[in-house]
């Protein structure tokens, strides 16, 4: 006679699995809806600062500016990823290190490998491929980018942040760009990119490549050219392009004509004041990238807990079924034994 | 009265749009007043107090530094943190200010170091800010 037993423990367990996935779909669902909003308010502010940094390119024209036009720097790339800090939210964090590991083979290919293929192929062990530990430096918030960087010596990583995923504000970011912005400033690297996660609805994240210096403007940057069309999020390793081009490209440009002929004074200097939106730039562009990866996450974990609750569902129901079966059939056959003990007796 | 509009604009949502008559505002070389008709004008904010007066109405924030962008009497300030007063908590304050001074004991380099002093002084600007109305 099969048991019951244990079908009994594996539908409480699985119901008990279920009712935690269900909480954590709920919270993760708050959460995003939380990001969603921050990004909104968000949006106001880094257009602004845009505004003003057009503004400030047609009226000083400084092109020099090491923020924007890199010089003698050493052919290196910073690449701050950002990642969750937990797990348990579906293919979220292996998407953006898989853009994380093809950004890596275009360098390679375009820049071109210091050791000859034959070498390389030889010195592979196994199936693991053996990176040129020279190419990228690797800038991670959220543990479990780091951990994979690590583990797999995709770079070498420099600094590690965590804690970013949930209210943060642009002061908590202030680390972070003053480490690129000294890093860079000091001939580092000729690139800094960050790889995260574009939010784009609550069912769709996009693992993106975006440059923040030396400061370009690109597509990202313009919900309106993104939103509603086919989002194409930058190719990697093209040129993207300068300020002043994206201007002639979109057309309905927020900096309004009738500004041109402003006279502005500036204070205390047009040079200072130019350095300061560009740091200003600089990190409202991680904070929107860390914001973006935060929504990103959360609606990662609420689509994965949501399939995880629905799977656990559909097991206890199987389990339910094959349980009262066993049940029926066990009852049913003690029943047969019992009237047919009677029989005997007779 | 004549009135400009202003439109105070940080990282965590519009804190301010509506006209007004007068503003205070933080610049590297001392505190800017605003009147209307002001020139164009592009500045830098340094920590400190934006004080934004509306007819009788006065209403202060505190800021860690950001923009500011006059033209057409339109005034715009990006600000990177704006809080209002009422909203600051000094226990709080207290507390990130001992961090903030903790860090720059334990400074291992340069950055960490300048880093903790400039958290230090933005605590510092909202402790002054706070004692200040205070004995208003």
């Amino acid at each position: 006679m099969p048991s019951t037993q244990e079908f009994r423990r594996r539908i409480k367990s699985v119901s008990s699995t279920k009712q935690i996935t269900k909480a954590m779909e709920m919270i993760a669902s708050i959460k995003m809806q939380k990001s969603v909003k921050t990004i909104a308010q968000a949006r106001a502010y880094i257009q602004n600062a845009w505004n003003i940094l057009h503004l400030l390119s047609e009226k000083i024209l400084s092109d020099d500016h090491a923020l924007i036009n890199p010089k003698d720097h050493a052919k290196k790339t910073a690449v701050i990823l950002i990642t969750s800090d937990r797990g348990l939210c579906g293919s979220y964090n292996s998407e953006v290190i898989k853009k994380l590991t093809s950004f890596k083979n275009v360098i390679l290919e375009t820049e071109g490998t210091p050791t000859s293929r034959i070498q390389d192929l030889d010195s592979r062990s196994g199936s693991q491929p053996v990176w040129n530990d020279n190419t990228i430096d690797i800038i991670a918030i959220g543990k479990v980018g780091a951990a994979f960087v690590n583990r797999y010596k995709i770079g070498k990583l420099i600094a590690e942040f965590k804690g970013f995923e949930n209210n943060i504000s642009v002061e908590d970011v202030i680390p972070i760009s003053k480490l690129t912005n000294g890093e860079y400033m000091a001939g580092n690297y000729d690139k800094v990119v960050v790889i995260y996660s574009h939010f784009i609805s609550s069912l769709k994240q996009v693992p993106v490549v975006k440059q923040i210096l030396p400061i370009v403007e690109d597509h990202i940057d313009h919900p309106e050219l993104w939103e509603g069309n086919n989002v194409i999020l930058e190719p990697e390793g093209t040129p993207t392009s300068r300020i002043q081009d994206l201007d002639s490209r979109s057309g309905g440009h927020p900096v309004e004509n009738d500004k041109n002929n402003t006279e502005y004074k500036f204070e205390p200097n047009p040079d200072e004041v130019f350095d300061g939106v560009l740091r200003q730039i600089l990190r409202t562009q991680i904070f929107g990238a860390i914001l973006e990866a935060n929504a990103s996450e959360h609606s990662a974990r609420m689509v994965a807990m949501k399939n995880a609750t629905d799977n656990a569902t559909d097991l206890v129901d199987e389990l339910k079924l094959v349980y009262n079966s066993i049940r029926q059939g066990n009852i049913t056959s003690e029943i047969a034994e019992i009237s047919g003990a009677a029989e005997a007796m007779k | 009265m004549k009135t400009f509009n202003l439109k105070l604009i940080s990282p965590t949502g519009i804190k301010y749009e509506a006209s007004a008559t007068a503003a205070f505002l933080p610049t590297a070389e001392g505190t800017i007043e605003i009147l209307p008709d002001h020139m164009p004008l592009i500045a830098l904010l340094s920590p400190g107090e934006i004080i934004i007066k509306n007819n009788a109405e006065t209403k202060s924030l505190v800021t860690d530094g950001g923009l500011v962008e006059i033209a057409d009497n339109v005034v715009k300030i990006l600000a990177d943190e704006a809080e209002e007063a009422h909203n600051l908590d000094e226990m709080k304050i207290l507390e990130a200010k001992k961090a903030a001074e903790n860090r720059l004991a334990n400074a291992k380099d340069d950055v960490e170091h300048a880093d903790a002093a400039a958290h230090l002084e933005k605590q510092l600007s909202k402790l002054t800010f706070l004692k200040r109305r205070r004995h208003k």
